[in-house]
């Protein structure tokens, strides 16, 4: 498989960022909205009924509430644009930092889940693939829809209940040392601490995603089975193992990367959950968290930061569609 | 007709929401004990005779609180997806229609939208507007209208270049009516596919806002909220955290099974060999 050419990509390649721009102004504008949707004034409903007059009037002014609506509007998309994200209410810290600090976390949780749904997923749909009709197919896929079913909360629980509770193999609650860092230094029982704490939240943020992963490739490994290419292999006498894996499986793997793709930046939405199920100190948790105790400025910064990245992803995922499919030709 | 042509797992999937459906419309079918009935003496009791899937961390009976529970679950679910199929088939078939600045203006905002993972807008939204069941409709609305309009533009684009589309405008035929008569109809079986399977993913979504507390606010028997009180009670009552989880669970079994059946035979591509 040829890529495109070198000029095409890198203008097909701008043209998808820069259609980033329009689409992160959208996402900080409707972020900005959220602000304006709390009921009655935003400053008394941030701080709380028994704040004083002063207290409100500085938060307004803080936030710039005490002007017009288009003034604000142009005031919080110049802060956003400047990376100013503002300081939190509660925590006293500027939300960047806030930002930065449980990211790693929550990227962290996201590559080790997907790794996991790809180790897992692929292998059991080319199975079921290969053994289509029999039990093993409807067995595997019948686990498969009852994936795609499972809410993650309830996996989450049943999880915590089984290996933390009953058996009291794995910790159920936060983190331990980050795992690249652990990794970087070699120790076994800094690795191991920080394997048994993603564990449990990395497997249930991975279990929607393996189960949709197998359908698809099951799926996707049928349709191509079907092609005429396929049908020639096998008449000129290559066996089945060639057949699957050197013709079938290597075209079935174009939508699988791309749907791979997007479950990483479905990860990053779905870790809100997961991270307040176990307790893990990533971003998803800092939003559940904020929310709880109103401090908007951090729900706004995070959920735009979020966005962005989960919207940096899908572009990314085009591309290396568009990169290795030679049959996309983008004008 | 069409029944007899649905997959079987299709059918256990109705199945399933027949039973549910049922719940929800005549509880007393299956309980006659008052979802919001305390009895402290028997709290965080185990299934017995009395309580046959056991009581929650007040003393009420499980059971009941499920079974009025499904009531909340399929009319947010009902709601959000027919306002979202709403919003959605109308913008999509705007855009897909008028094309140029209508369609320019319309894609753009699906594509704001798209920009956030749907548990985290949603969550967001929930947050502004406040916790309760009126704002949770309309934060998942805003969530799923983006996927109807995406797929009904595709058709509608598909659709207007058709014969027969010319051939209505031939005979005097104005834009409303081509929109209404002959384009719509197109649109309805992937919409149909779409919102069954949507059903189940707002069922999801709402136990999930119920579960962090931004969702139906107790004491309304939601399914979201028992299960996140029963995760307090994992080593002494897990039955809560179980049964609940399981009615969360079977419901959007249903509507996927349903969903994937009638996609099989709306969509020719999906159809068994």
């Amino acid at each position: 498989m040829s890529p495109l050419p070198l000029p095409r990509m890198v203008r097909y390649t701008t043209r998808r960022l820069l259609l980033l721009v329009p689409v992160a102004l959208g996402a900080a504008v409707i972020t900005f909205v959220l602000l304006l949707l709390l009921p009655g004034d935003p400053a008394i409903a941030l701080l709380g009924q028994e704040a004083s007059g002063p207290e409100i009037a500085r938060f307004r002014n803080l936030l710039g509430l005490d002007r017009p609506v288009p003034i604000q509007l142009g005031l919080y998309l110049w802060r956003m644009a400047r990376g100013d994200f503002g300081r939190s209410i509660t925590l006293d810290a500027p939300v960047l930092r806030l930002i930065l600090s449980t990211l790693p976390a929550t990227l962290e949780l996201a590559i080790f889940s997907i790794t996991l749904a790809v180790v897992g997923g692929i292998p059991l749909g080319l199975l079921a693939a290969r053994r289509r009709g029999t039990a093993v197919d409807t067995t595997t896929m019948l686990l498969a829809q009852l994936g795609v079913s499972m809410p993650v909360f309830w996996l989450g629980v049943l999880l915590i209940l089984l290996f933390a509770v009953k058996l009291n193999w794995l910790p159920s609650f936060g983190r331990g040392a980050p795992l690249v860092a652990a990794l970087v230094s070699g120790n076994a029982g800094l690795i191991m601490d920080s394997l048994r704490h993603l564990i449990l939240p990395g497997f249930t943020l991975a279990f929607f995603n393996l189960a949709l992963l197998s359908r698809l490739t099951r799926w996707a490994l049928l349709e191509v089975l079907e092609e005429d290419y396929v049908r020639t292999a096998r008449a000129k006498g290559q066996r089945e193992r060639i057949v699957l894996y050197r013709h079938a499986l290597r075209n079935a793997l174009l939508p699988i990367v791309t749907i791979v793709g997007l479950q990483f930046g479905n990860a990053l939405g779905g870790a809100v959950v997961t991270e307040t199920i176990f307790g893990w100190p990533g971003m998803g948790r800092l939003v559940v968290q904020a929310i709880g105790q109103r401090d908007f400025p951090v729900v706004q910064g995070a959920v735009l930061v979020l966005a962005l990245l989960f919207s940096l992803f899908n572009v990314l995922v085009d591309l290396t569609y568009a990169f290795i499919d030679p049959r996309i030709r983008y004008g | 007709m069409m029944l007899r042509r649905l997959t079987p797992s299709a059918k256990a999937g109705m199945a399933v929401l027949f039973v549910i459906i049922l719940a929800a419309a005549v509880p007393v079918l299956f309980t006659r004990v008052n979802p919001d009935e305390l009895d402290i003496m028997a709290r965080l009791s185990p299934p017995s005779a009395g309580h046959p899937i056991g009581t929650d961390h007040i003393g009420r009976d499980l059971l009941s609180r499920l079974v009025y529970g499904a009531r909340v679950s399929l009319l947010v679910a009902v709601a959000s997806v027919g306002g979202a199929v709403a919003i959605g088939v109308l913008l999509g078939l705007l855009a897909g229609y008028y094309g140029r600045w209508a369609d320019g203006t319309i894609m753009r905002l699906v594509d704001v939208f798209l920009a956030f993972p749907a548990i985290l807008l949603a969550l967001a939204l929930v947050a502004a507007l406040g916790a309760g069941i009126t704002s949770v409709i309309a934060a998942l609305v805003l969530v799923f209208w983006t996927q109807y309009a995406r797929v009904v533009r595709a058709v509608t684009l598909a659709e207007k270049e058709k014969a027969y589309v010319e051939a209505a405008r031939a005979i005097g035929a104005g834009d409303v009516r081509i929109l209404a008569r002959h384009i719509f109809p197109n649109v309805l079986s992937p919409v149909i596919i779409l919102a069954t399977l949507g059903m189940g993913t707002a069922v999801v979504a709402e136990s999930a806002l119920s579960f962090l507390g931004m969702g139906v606010q107790p004491p309304a028997p939601s399914w979201g909220w028992t299960l996140a009180f029963g995760t307090r009670y994992l080593r002494d009552a897990p039955h809560i955290a179980t049964f609940s989880g399981l009615a969360i669970m079977a419901t959007v079994l249903g509507f996927n099974l349903l969903g994937d059946g009638i996609r099989d035979l709306l969509d020719p591509k999906f159809r068994p060999q």
